[in-house]
Order: structure tokens, then sequence, then C-alpha cells
């Protein structure tokens, strides 16, 4: 058989990746005029998947939340710091990803040993759960808008991620939810039919108006959630791993900062517009703190029409069932790597069950728990992203620890610059966690 | 269309020229670079983020907790 022709160390996975390398070599060694298009398209991907992916239901929701109770004038400029935080994380896990090939588990516990390993995996899963569960809310009540049952709308969600799973390619799941996480810039239009006032869009954008009422818990939960938006733990596992799988080497670093430029970029667009979109809500002093999705798109409705309210709706369907299919994939990786067992997207079910296995039990728990009477889930709608926030400084000790490890990362370690950056991140997100916790503790201080 | 063994194989003869030997499923599984020895100071700020997260997220539990009822 033809196979035999293979030395006996590469496997379907390897050959699979090979082809696709293959390609980016061709394009790579041709003349050809559209050379530069064709190797972004080639390249592209863990990079914008990432950013799109954690533009998700609660994220969505928190630049709702932020539009609807402050305004734009504060929180698009901190919006666009976010997403310049995430890009500086992510430039990171595209080195370490490229640079050893294997994933963010992997190196954390061959470096770090079990011990913070399990601690590191633990503030994953837990946070990649909670997560799950409310991608499945943003599913329920994108689709509730439009009279769907919770039942049909989580199936129909379920279906989705293993059958986009199931293609065993990673070429073509990356393509397919490529696909899917574009649509999250439907709150371009929906922020366009509010006809928000460009001027004082432009304004903040330029000046960083100052926050309306001062600094007060309220608003720092709202900024944590926003952080939490947008640098968070489980973006690190997939990036990584996804950088691996796709097999990109230290010759694509740069088309991979650029991918994840133009995930930042699509995804700080799709943020700041679903802030403006929500924004009318604050002009007409309608209270929406604790909305959900659906009754985000119903508040709207009068403001934007039937259409509007349900591209809303539709967008933040979209935006859960992205973040199900990135999310659930970041548990099977960091599953796989810690047991040694196959985890490739490019890997037959039958040779890599226990990683997809971990993909789809993770999102039918989540499902079954959205779908469970009474289970508490505006409880963990609220603190989701408040608690991505506060497991985000250790994660990103790890990760500029490994970025420094010059026996890994061989030439392609931080810059001076990088760790400058870096670190002010890990501290800015830090100190924004403690003063939380003093405003908590001492609730009549103000600042 | 989805391309079986055969269809790959005549695709390409060498997949292994395409992919750095670091690449290779196996090699990625079998290459432990060793425990990292940590300085005391990054001891120190491993410990500290991790009492600062667990603090943390108890309060922000009570907090939510208090907030919904």
């Amino acid at each position: 058989m033809a196979v035999n022709h293979f030395p006996k160390e590469i496997n379907i996975e390897d050959r699979k990746r090979a082809i696709d390398r293959r390609k980016v070599q061709e394009i790579k060694s041709s003349q050809r005029k559209n050379k530069s298009l064709l190797l972004f398209w080639l390249l592209i991907g863990p990079g914008v998947l990432v950013m799109l992916g954690e533009n998700d239901a609660p994220s969505m929701l928190s630049y709702a939340a932020t539009g609807s109770t402050f305004g734009v004038g504060f929180f698009i400029p901190f919006v666009l710091l976010t997403f310049f935080m995430a890009y500086i994380v992510q430039e990171m896990t595209l080195r370490i990803g490229a640079t050893t090939h294997q994933g963010h588990a992997q190196l954390i516990f061959d470096r770090f040993g079990s011990f913070w390993g399990w601690f590191a995996i633990g503030d994953l899963l837990l946070g990649n759960f909670l997560t799950l569960v409310t991608e499945f809310i943003g599913v329920r009540a994108g689709l509730g808008f439009f009279n769907i049952s919770a039942v049909f709308s989580v199936i129909l969600a379920l279906g989705l991620v293993v059958g986009v799973s199931l293609t065993q390619r990673y070429w073509t799941w990356e393509r397919i939810t490529l696909g899917l996480a574009v649509f999250n810039l439907v709150f371009v239009p929906v922020a366009l039919m509010t006809h928000p006032n460009l001027g004082q869009t432009a304004h903040a954008l330029l000046f960083w108006n100052p926050l309306p009422g001062g600094f007060s818990q309220k608003v720092l939960f709202l900024m944590m959630a926003d952080i939490g938006a947008t640098v968070t733990p489980w973006m690190l596992y997939f990036h990584q791993s996804a950088v691996a799988d796709k097999g990109l080497t230290t010759e694509d670093i740069p088309a991979g900062r650029r991918d994840i430029a133009v995930g930042a970029i699509l995804a700080a667009i799709g943020g700041i517009a679903a802030v403006i979109a929500a924004a009318p809500l604050f002009a007409r002093h309608i209270s929406a703190q604790n909305f959900a999705a659906a009754q985000f798109a119903q508040a709207l409705e009068p403001i934007i029409g039937r259409w509007g309210a349900a591209l809303f709706a539709l967008g933040i369907f979209e935006a859960g069932l992205v973040a199900i299919i990135t999310i659930s994939s970041s548990s099977g990786y960091a599953f796989g790597e810690i047991t040694a067992k196959p985890h490739s997207l490019n890997r037959p079910v039958k040779e890599a069950w226990p990683f997809y296995a971990i993909i789809f039990s993770s999102a039918v728990l989540a499902a079954v728990i959205v779908l469970t009477p009474n289970a508490p889930l505006e409880y963990i709608a609220l603190i989701v992203n408040v608690i991505a926030t506060l497991a985000m400084p250790p994660a990103l000790l790890f990760v500029l620890l490994l970025a420094n490890d010059r026996e890994i990362m061989k030439r392609s370690y931080n810059s001076v610059i990088t760790n400058v950056i870096a670190i002010a991140i890990v501290v800015f997100i830090s100190l924004t966690g403690v003063v939380y916790g003093v405003l908590t503790v001492f609730p009549h201080l103000n600042f | 269309m989805k391309m079986d063994h055969f269809q790959l194989n005549q695709r390409l003869s060498w997949p292994a020229d395409a992919l750095e030997p670091e690449q290779l499923s196996e090699n990625v599984q079998q290459r432990h670079y060793g425990k990292k020895q940590l300085s005391p100071g990054a001891k120190i700020l491993f410990w500290a983020l991790r009492v600062y997260a667990l603090f943390m997220l108890a309060l922000v539990t009570y907090q939510a907790w208090n907030n919904l009822h």
C-alpha cells in the first residue's frame, strides 16, 4: 500500500498538516502577483479566531451593558486599550507556539511542574466551563428573540459544534469557524441603525472622555468585565495550540502577527459597535444593567426597528456559537497535552477520541446546565468575565516566563519593550482587581 | 472533498519535507524540556498571584451572590 512509503512516524495528522505547509511553501517560492494575498489567506486563522472567539456572548453583553450604562465617552477608548493588551499577550503565545510547536498546557507542566500546572489547568477548566454555560445562555437568548425554544436552540448549537469538529481536518474546521466568526461584524449595521453621533464618537476616541459620575464599584465591575471580554486564560491555551496544530513555524511569526492584528481590529470594531448600539438606552435613561441578550434586543427594537433588533439577537447567537467551538477546543487541546494523548483537529476521531470527547462533553454539560430549571444562570453570566480577569495575572506570569525562556524560545524570546508592556498589563489587571476588592470590602470609599 | 490516504500520498511524496522535524507529532509529544529552576522572586510572585486570584474569586462570588439576593 502507498501508505508504507511513509516513514513510520508520519501519521495522518502530520500528513494533513504537511499538505497545508506544502501549500504555504509553494506560494512562498512562486512568483505569483497575488503572492502576499494568498499567503495571508493561508496563514490567517488562529489570531482572528482567538480575537473574534473572545467577542463572545457575555463579552458582547458586557459591551452593550457598558454602552447602555455609561454611553460611549469613556469606554470606546477603553475597549481599544483592552484589545491592544490582548494583541501583546497573544503575540507572545504565537511566538511560543511557533517556536516550540507545543501547546500551552504541555509547556507549563514541562517547565513549571505539575503543582503549578494543575493550578493553571484548574483556572482554565473552571473558567472555560462557566464561560461555555454563558455561551449557551447567549445562544438560547439570541434565538429566543425569534421565539425559538431553548431546547431547540441548544441542540442546534451543539449540532453545529459537533459537525464542525467532526470534519477531522484543522484547515476545514478553521475556515468554517472563521466564516462564522466574521458574522460578529453584524453589530456594525446595528450600531449604524441607531444613528450614532459620529462627532461624539470621534471625540471619545481621540480625547478619552472622563467617566460620567467618577469611579465606583459599578464602573470597576464593568471595566473588569470588559477586560475579561478581551484578555482571558482560554485564549492563551487555544491560540498556542491552534498555532501548533496549524503548523506555523518561526518563519510565519510576522504573518501570525498580522493575523492577530486583523483579529484585534475586527473584534474591536465589533465590540465598539455593541457599545454604540446600546448607547441610546443610556441616552434615554433606560436601565439595562442586568439585561440578558433578548432583553437588549427587545429594548432596542423601538429605536432600531425589528430588523435591527433581530440582527442584534443573531449577533449574540453567533458570538455564543463561535465561542463554544473555540473554548471547547481549548479544553480538548489542554486535556490532550497534559495526558499525552493525540490532540489535533487533523486526527480521526478513533485515534484522538479523548480529545474529541472533551470537546463534545464540555459543550454538552454546559448545555444541560443551561436547560436545567432554576440553575443560577444570571449569577454565572454576571461573574464569568470578572473571574476571567482575576485568573489572568497568574496565567500571564506563565506566558511571560515562557516567552523569556531562552532554552525553549531560541531567538524568539521577548524583547525588553514587550516585557515592559507585558509587565504593565499584569500590574494594570491586578490593580484593577485589587481596587475592585477594596471597594467590595469598603463600599463607601470613593476615588 | 475529503482525501483518502492514497490521494494524500500521491499529492505529497515526502510529507516530512514539508514539516520541520520538531513539528512531527510524535516528536512534539516526546520532547520534554525539563523543569525550569524558579528563582525565589519568581516563586514569591507565583504564590502572591495565586493567593490574589483565590482571594478575589471568593470576594467576587460573595459580592455577586449578594447582588442576586
